[in-house]
């Protein structure tokens, strides 16, 4: 009988602990204005969740809701199943947070940030390690830093602890491509090593490169969440045709598809789904030109916003 | 606690020490000055009787004598000099202890660290009573190995009650600030208000002293309660005085926490 306790205490416990972020109809209002509308979503353990959504969106706000800087209007955020605001401070402990933009004292070298968030988080770190890495150097006063060190530094003071969650609010934001990848690779490596990861972007190749899934959010409400895979099985082409003839537009417009411009003898048209209908229409007439072009992710991403 | 502490403390260590060495020169000068001013009591007795009496009374000199280094400095450096030091000491670190933290974002590296909002407020408060502390030690004390560089007669007894009443009087300024600047997230707009209910007090301060039918308006000053000439001629500290400062201190430390500890700080 007691293996059956066993059992059944370590599936609960799996279960319940693979969920590293969980957001229940979070609401946040600024006065008459909605900035999150019931947002709700989970984020799995070791999980690269990416959180996308142009500026106004409701991204930053999630995000403070989540850091407890500010508080939510409705709604719960459990994290590492603790409470948000309550178990603030337990769970800041465990968590690495970093912003698009970097605030730093500017009288203070990047030592002197490092040796101060140490201090605070009261353990021991990879500081050092960190520094090598990303090549910084600490004892320059941070006024004198160019944005890409700043941000360097901020990467520092987010991962120096080995938190075990990772909440980043356009990390990549104003970095050179090289500084890009060392941050993915960053992001990968504490990954492997068991973090979940919650990050913000508008920028959809990065998503599209490191994220396991992404949450579109959408004027307050999260339009879709979906794996990266099923987004691009979404499977939206782009047809460009040239034909022999004028044609008339009316006789593409079926279920599917739609005709995004239109010249004399030539069509762009958008097609959902599979492009067989398409085809059967295409050769009742003479082509002279036919091209195919598979959606970026930037598509899919705008058809959540029409 | 203690890293916030230390690490603002140090922040603020220009402005401590330049404070402080203003104090000392400020002191230095009427110390200085005063034994050619006690040598002519006198004619200074004759002139100061000679003054409007709203205007003795607008700058609450009470004294009209100075015959003594005390009966000088109540009226020379506590009577404006001293308070206005102490003024913009504590209005400027309240200001920078929370509400620019919050306007520049460097609350972000506070706040995403393992420390309540508590913590952080009541680090940065003691930080400044600190601070404070520093200025009133070192601006008030100072007096003593100057006052026997020049071979002066002095009251320690007397200068130690006026250090406490002056900084339980920079401490309710301090706290109504510090609440201010942890309501706001420009350090302006604490400013600002600081600035002016502090004006306001200072001028119904001197209403009060030139209208009869106003005079219950002093009840409402500050610089009304931190009353120099009684504590450094006298040495008495009235007992209201600690009351009011330590109400408002308390009170406004209070007020201050609760909001800094509910409020959104959109960084």
């Amino acid at each position: 009988m007691w293996v059956f306790f066993v059992y059944d205490f370590i599936l609960c416990y799996t279960v319940f602990m693979s969920t590293i972020i969980g957001v229940q109809n979070l609401k946040k209002h600024f006065g008459k204005v909605k900035a999150i509308d019931g947002i709700s979503f989970e984020v799995e353990k070791g999980e690269i969740f990416g959180f996308l959504g142009p500026n106004g969106a409701g991204k930053t706000t999630t995000i403070r809701c989540m850091m407890d800087f500010i508080r939510p209007s409705e709604g719960n955020i459990s994290i590492l199943d603790k409470d948000a605001h309550k178990d603030d401070v337990w769970l800041k402990k465990k968590i690495g947070y970093l912003s698009g933009q970097v605030k730093l004292y500017d009288k203070w070298t990047g030592r002197m940030h490092i040796d101060f968030v140490s201090k605070l988080n009261g353990k021991t770190d990879i500081a050092k390690e960190l520094i090598k890495k990303l090549d910084f150097d600490p004892n320059r006063k941070t006024k004198h830093l160019s944005s890409g060190n700043r941000q360097k530094l901020g990467l520092i003071m987010s991962f120096m602890c080995e938190p075990d969650v990772l909440i980043f609010d356009e990390p990549t934001n104003a970095l050179d491509p090289l500084l890009q990848n060392t941050v993915y690779d960053m992001i990968a490596d504490a990954t492997k090593r068991g973090a979940t990861v919650f990050m913000s972007s508008h920028n959809l190749a990065e998503v599209q490169r490191i994220c396991d899934r992404v949450g579109i959010i959408k004027e307050g409400k999260m339009a879709a969440i979906e794996s990266i895979v099923s987004l691009k099985e979404k499977r939206i082409n782009t047809v460009r045709v040239l034909f022999a003839n004028k044609v008339d537009p009316k006789e593409f417009e079926i279920e599917g598809v739609e005709v995004n411009k239109k010249f004399d003898q030539e069509l762009v048209l958008q097609v959902k789904g599979g492009i067989d209908k398409l085809v059967k229409i295409l050769a009742k007439h003479t082509i002279r030109d036919l091209e195919v072009t598979e959606a970026t992710l930037e598509d899919i991403f705008l058809e959540y916003y029409e | 606690m203690f890293t916030i502490i230390w690490r603002t403390i140090l922040d603020r260590k220009v402005s401590v020490i330049a404070y402080s060495l203003a104090g000392i020169l400020f002191m230095w000068m009427f110390v200085g000055l005063y034994p050619s001013i006690k040598e002519n009591t006198a004619e200074f007795d004759e002139l100061l009787k000679a003054y409007p009496q709203e205007l003795i009374k607008a700058f609450g000199i009470e004294e009209l004598s100075f015959d003594t280094l005390e009966r000088f400095l109540a009226v020379e450096q506590y009577s404006i000099t001293w308070p206005l030091m102490a003024v913009f000491m504590v209005v400027s670190f309240a200001g920078m202890a929370l509400a620019r933290e919050i306007e520049k974002g460097t609350a972000e590296i506070l706040l995403s660290r393992p420390v309540s909002r508590l913590t952080i407020f009541f680090s940065k408060y003691i930080a400044g009573i600190k601070a404070f502390a520093i200025f009133t030690i070192v601006s008030i004390f100072s007096v003593v190995p100057l006052a026997e560089m020049y071979n002066i007669d002095y009251s320690l007894e007397n200068q130690a009650k006026t250090a406490l009443l002056g900084f339980l009087f920079g401490l309710a300024i301090f706290s109504f600030s510090y609440m201010l600047s942890a309501m706001f997230s420009e350090r302006s707009k604490a400013y600002m208000i600081s600035g002016g209910v502090l004006i306001l007090m200072y001028v119904l301060k001197i209403m009060s002293s030139l209208e009869d039918n106003l005079e219950n308006l002093k009840y409402a000053s500050f610089f009304h309660y931190f009353d120099a000439n009684k504590t450094l001629i006298y040495g008495e500290i009235d007992t209201t005085s600690v009351l009011v400062f330590l109400g408002v201190t308390v009170v406004c430390t209070v007020i201050g926490a609760i909001w800094f500890n509910k409020r959104d700080i959109a960084i």
